[in-house]
């Protein structure tokens, strides 16, 4: 039964890891748009640190950073960060 | 000599069990990968033969739009309304000043009726495409087809823009964001509130379809493809002000 789980446990690390990974390429290319849309610079966006619901600290490839964050009006908003 | 047995027995079984295991989750991202690659390799919506200018104009139900794309609503116009011909796009104080970007066709060759091209003023095919020096029909890449003969149907594109998988969430809430900035900007002007010339609301209608055209292009031709087809039309819902004001936004 042990070896069971174990043999269980590894399928799904196998499945939910690259899962998990699609899902944050998913969130940069997305951020990456947004930054993009607001016409401000960035390139690409790298690393994302999620601070809640749809609200993100946004790292570029060419060093700018973006607080980037849903307002409560419904707007989308991009503030650099220094 | 038998628990030896036994043992191996056992450590077969758990191997067994194990690929069975991974071979079910396999199959099943399998199953879920064909199914994302299927919506978003749907081909291009067969085209409709172009019909001939001298025909007469059928009354085809136009859909009046209110926003461009993401947050349509779609009304239907009484037919009579569609038999009439088409009224010049821009109101009268925007001609002087109308001088639309070369890429970008006038309104006035952008009907209603983009499936209805007459001699008059042909349809301006969109660039990459071949225009046919016998007939003057576009030809080569499928967008430029289904431009030139697919009417407005604004609720299947608010739909389309909704389902899609090509823009993120907060892309498209980015882009709803512009393009309520935008109608509010049609509003104003319309209103005669602004200093906007018709010049400067068709460059940032323009840009504004670029934006969305240049986010789902790759992953979703269809929907690009939709999207320029309705693009004339929609932009003569915005500069007319009797269309404008009949539009719910």
């Amino acid at each position: 039964m042990n070896n069971l789980t174990l043999s269980f446990a590894l399928s799904m690390a196998f499945v939910v890891v690259p899962s998990r990974a699609q899902d944050d390429e998913a969130l940069k290319k997305d951020l990456t748009a947004v930054i993009a849309l607001h016409g401000l610079p960035c390139g690409e966006v790298v690393s994302v640190k999620v601070l809640a619901d749809n609200d993100y600290d946004a790292s570029c490839k060419d060093g700018h950073k973006y607080h980037v964050y849903l307002s409560a009006q419904g707007r989308v908003l991009v503030e650099p960060e220094k | 000599m038998v628990s030896y047995q036994c043992r191996t027995a056992k450590r077969r079984a758990t191997l067994v069990s194990s690929v069975a295991v991974l071979l079910l989750l396999l199959a099943a991202c399998y199953g879920h990968v064909k199914r994302h690659s299927q919506v978003s390799e749907t081909p291009a919506v067969a085209t409709q033969p172009v019909p001939r200018a001298a025909e007469p104009a059928a009354p085809r139900p136009v859909e009046t739009e209110a926003r461009s794309a993401p947050t349509p609503r779609t009304t239907t116009l009484p037919p009579q309304e569609n038999a009439e011909p088409p009224a010049p796009a821009a109101p009268q104080r925007a001609e002087p000043s109308r001088a639309p970007p070369t890429s970008a066709p006038t309104p006035k060759a952008a009907p209603t009726h983009p499936a209805k091209p007459n001699a008059r003023s042909p349809v301006k095919p969109a660039p990459g495409s071949k225009v046919s020096s016998e007939t003057g029909t576009t030809s080569a890449t499928p967008i430029a087809k289904t431009a030139a003969v697919q009417p407005l149907d604004l609720n299947r594109l608010r739909q389309e823009l909704k389902a899609t998988r090509a823009i993120g969430l907060l892309s498209k809430l980015t882009l709803k964001n512009q393009m309520d900035d935008l109608l509010d900007r049609f509003r104003r002007y319309h209103r005669g509130e602004t200093t906007s010339t018709m010049t400067d609301l068709r460059r940032s209608y323009d840009l504004l379809v670029m934006k969305l055209l240049s986010l789902v292009q790759d992953k979703d031709q269809k929907l690009a493809s939709d999207i320029v087809s309705s693009r004339e039309a929609i932009w003569g819902l915005l500069s007319d002000p009797a269309k404008f004001a009949s539009l719910k936004v």
